[in-house]
């Protein structure tokens, strides 16, 4: 490479860094500098108070249950998210299948639904007097009475999970699928002409080939459902009695509906160090293992 | 020459951008350059943006129209948005001295949002204003420490809305409306067979739940803030006693639908349109609704049971408000008045002009119970802590609908949650 073509390099990145950096960076910087400071919407201007709202939000029952409640839809949603999603994949996979494109298009439609209307018909599905979850289940003698799916605080968090994995096993799907198909054949028959069965070619040959991919994937599932908001705002609106706030829920409801501007800020940078921590944590454990084989 | 083109073709990156943002500055660089301009000519005129909700769409292009004939230098651009967050975007607006001139909004938004600073005062510019025409109530709410932040063009009460073909399939007269609580459950006792219900309560979204019970409580001759809004009521007296009917209705007697905590207002309005719900309460902005979806439902309408003299119903309504730093004020004023005047509040509200000479307007017999609940109607206090108030309320209520609490140890935990929040200010 020639000092020149660095140079153009850079001028073609600059914009894009300079956007980036603009509605990324900025507003990231905007609210750890908020969090330090008092700023309701009742005092019109900022009183500095240093890390006394991050003792405060630790301090709050309501903030450590929304802190735990992340912890499960998180661990929940991305775990079944990769598993069904997986699984779903090496079914499409298998060439013995007919009509697998119209399949794959078939299982793609929640994720390419709007969020927001696929938790709209979850809604109207989970219903418990009329939804078609409860009926179904009780025309085939599984339940006596109805679920209140959504209303029973034991039950809301997992039926909010399973919105979300319905939504997002698709992307799992597709991204493992696609990894799937460049493992090579001749590898693979090569195993099996050693005399080995399919799980052993399974796990080595065809899962280290993809494994770069799922844990990147995993990652991307971990950081999306960290911040996730639509459903569990569509589904429960963070109830009941808050059994299903999680943190962006509880800084949406810090911030705009009671106007406490300077708290959601410490607690929304607080989301962002959980997910830093988790990525840089995760990813360092991925690569050490990237090294080792 | 390969040099060149890589810097002519960064120059022509950086150009694109920086023309994009230049072109933003000098957009609002001109148009208040042509306002300085045009306010020095007689009359108000200029440019005055404003901020409207969406089902506002069909109404307000004629009256902008009309407007226009009356102030043809003024040039209004309407902006429509969605109910949806519609509280949030006005509200950083207004803290960011950057939005619209004039904005159409909730009356109970009012005293949070003068607080912003970002509202302006009309007091100086309602002198020839038939101030006392308004209902009081929706006037009053208007008034921060004084200030006149808006004036209502909007108001309406909650009422009972009921499925007539029901009461008569149960031996009930479909002409009369319950009129005290206890007809109110016998009724729904008998109405509610199969997979309908009887009446229909919101145990989801903080403003509907709150909304239901301060006015059973109201209904009552009870209150729901103590007189210095210091401290909240709904742990003693009727305050409890209507809670505990609340969680009665659907935990002891089973007339409410099971799906409580998942419903809302529109999911009430939605059930009774069905015919899963012989009763319910809410507005007379949900009858067009109504009658729309399902033009066979025979409707029938009442007052909130046991008001009366001396009892009160909460006011609810819109106005017309504008902003500290509009640089424009005499413009967005006079769009102010003209829409809140009689003739255009009729058209206007989807529901009530806020204007007491315009009552006669209203003939339709399903909407008298509605227009006599204006004599009653007040707003909730104007506290700006209303909105966590409600959330915290509305949270133990779902807990105790949920059976994870008594009503009353849940009445107890917000009535100590929300205290606090009412005294720290």
């Amino acid at each position: 490479m020639s000092k020149k073509s660095k140079f153009s390099g850079i001028g073609y990145v600059l914009p894009a860094l300079f956007i980036i950096a603009f509605a990324m960076l900025g507003p990231l910087i905007y609210t750890i500098i908020q969090s330090l400071y008092k700023s309701t919407l009742y005092t019109p201007t900022w009183q500095f108070t240093g890390f006394s709202q991050y003792a405060s939000l630790i301090m709050e029952d309501e903030f450590r249950q929304s802190i735990g409640h992340t912890l499960i839809w998180t661990v929940g949603s991305v775990t079944f998210q990769f598993l069904v999603g997986f699984a779903a994949a090496m079914f499409i996979h298998q060439k013995f299948l007919k009509g697998r494109t119209g399949l794959r298009i078939l299982l793609m439609v929640p994720w390419v639904l709007p969020s927001i209307i696929g938790a709209i018909v979850w809604q109207w599905m989970y219903n418990s007097d009329f939804g078609i979850i409860n009926y179904f289940l009780q025309s085939i003698g599984l339940v006596n009475s109805s679920v209140a799916w959504l209303s029973d605080p034991k039950v809301a968090m997992n039926a909010a999970i399973i919105v979300n994995v319905w939504k997002m096993f698709p992307y799992v799907m597709l991204m493992i699928e696609a990894s799937l198909q460049t493992v090579p054949e001749s590898i693979k028959e090569a195993a099996q002409i050693d005399g080995a069965r399919p799980i052993r070619v399974f796990f080595t040959v065809t899962l280290p080939h993809i494994w770069g991919t799922c844990t990147t994937l995993i990652l991307l599932l971990v950081i999306w459902t960290l911040n996730a908001f639509t459903f569990i705002f569509v589904l429960t609106g963070g109830g009941p009695n808050n059994a299903t706030q999680t943190l962006p829920m509880y800084i949406q409801k810090m911030s705009f509906q009671n106007y406490d501007f300077g708290r959601a800020s410490a607690a929304g940078t607080i989301l962002f160090i959980i997910t830093a921590f988790v990525s840089i944590v995760y990813m360092k454990l991925v690569s050490r293992d990237g090294d080792k084989s | 020459m390969k040099k060149l083109k890589q810097v002519a073709s960064f120059a022509l990156t950086a150009l694109i951008v920086a023309s994009a943002m230049t072109g933003c500055a000098n957009g609002s660089s001109t148009s208040s350059a042509a306002q300085s301009t045009a306010n020095s000519a007689a009359g108000p005129s200029g440019k005055v943006v404003m901020w409207e909700a969406d089902w506002n769409k069909t109404v307000t292009p004629d009256l902008i129209k009309e407007f226009n004939k009356k102030y043809p230098n003024v040039t209004v651009d309407v902006q429509y948005f969605p109910d949806e967050g519609m509280s949030n975007k006005y509200l950083l607006a207004l803290q960011q001295k950057n939005g619209p001139d004039v904005i159409d909004m909730q009356i109970g938004w009012i005293p949070a949002f003068s607080l912003s600073g970002g509202l302006l005062d009309l007091t100086k510019y309602e002198a020839d204003n038939k101030l006392d025409d308004f209902y009081t109530g929706a006037l009053n709410a208007c008034k921060v420490d004084g200030k006149l932040y808006g004036l209502p063009y909007r108001t309406e009460t909650h009422g009972l809305i009921y499925n007539k073909d029901l009461f008569k399939a149960a031996g009930l007269d479909p002409e009369k409306a319950p009129s005290t609580w206890e007809e109110v459950l016998a009724d729904a006792k008998k109405l509610t067979k199969g997979d309908v219900s009887g009446f229909a309560l919101p145990g989801k979204n903080p403003g509907n739940m709150t909304y239901q019970l301060f006015n059973m409580i109201f209904s009552k001759g009870g209150e729901v803030f103590s007189s210095d809004s210091k401290s909240l009521l709904l742990d003693k007296d009727k305050g409890l006693q209507m809670a505990n009917f609340y969680n009665d209705m659907f935990s002891k007697e089973k007339v409410v639908p099971t799906s409580i905590l998942q419903n809302d207002g529109v999911a009430n309005r939605n059930l009774f349109t069905s015919g899963k719900v012989a009763m319910y309460m809410s507005g007379p902005y949900d009858l067009p609704t109504i009658q729309k979806a399902n033009p066979k439902l025979n409707v029938g309408t009442g007052m909130i049971p046991e008001l009366g003299t001396g009892k009160k119903v909460i006011l609810g309504g819109w106005s017309v408000a504008a902003t500290s730093y509009t640089k424009n004020p005499d413009a967005a004023a006079a769009l102010v008045n003209f829409l809140t005047s009689a003739e255009s509040s009729i058209k206007y509200s989807n529901t009530f002009s806020a204007r007491k000479s315009t009552a006669s307007h209203y003939t339709d017999a399903n909407l008298q119970p509605f227009l006599k609940s204006l004599e009653f109607a007040q707003t909730l206090p104007a506290i700006p802590q209303l909105a966590q108030v409600q959330s915290i309320a509305s949270e133990q209520m779902q807990g105790a609908l949920a059976g994870t609490s008594s009503m009353e140890n849940a009445m107890k935990a917000a009535v100590t949650k929300a205290n606090e929040l009412l005294s720290a200010k």
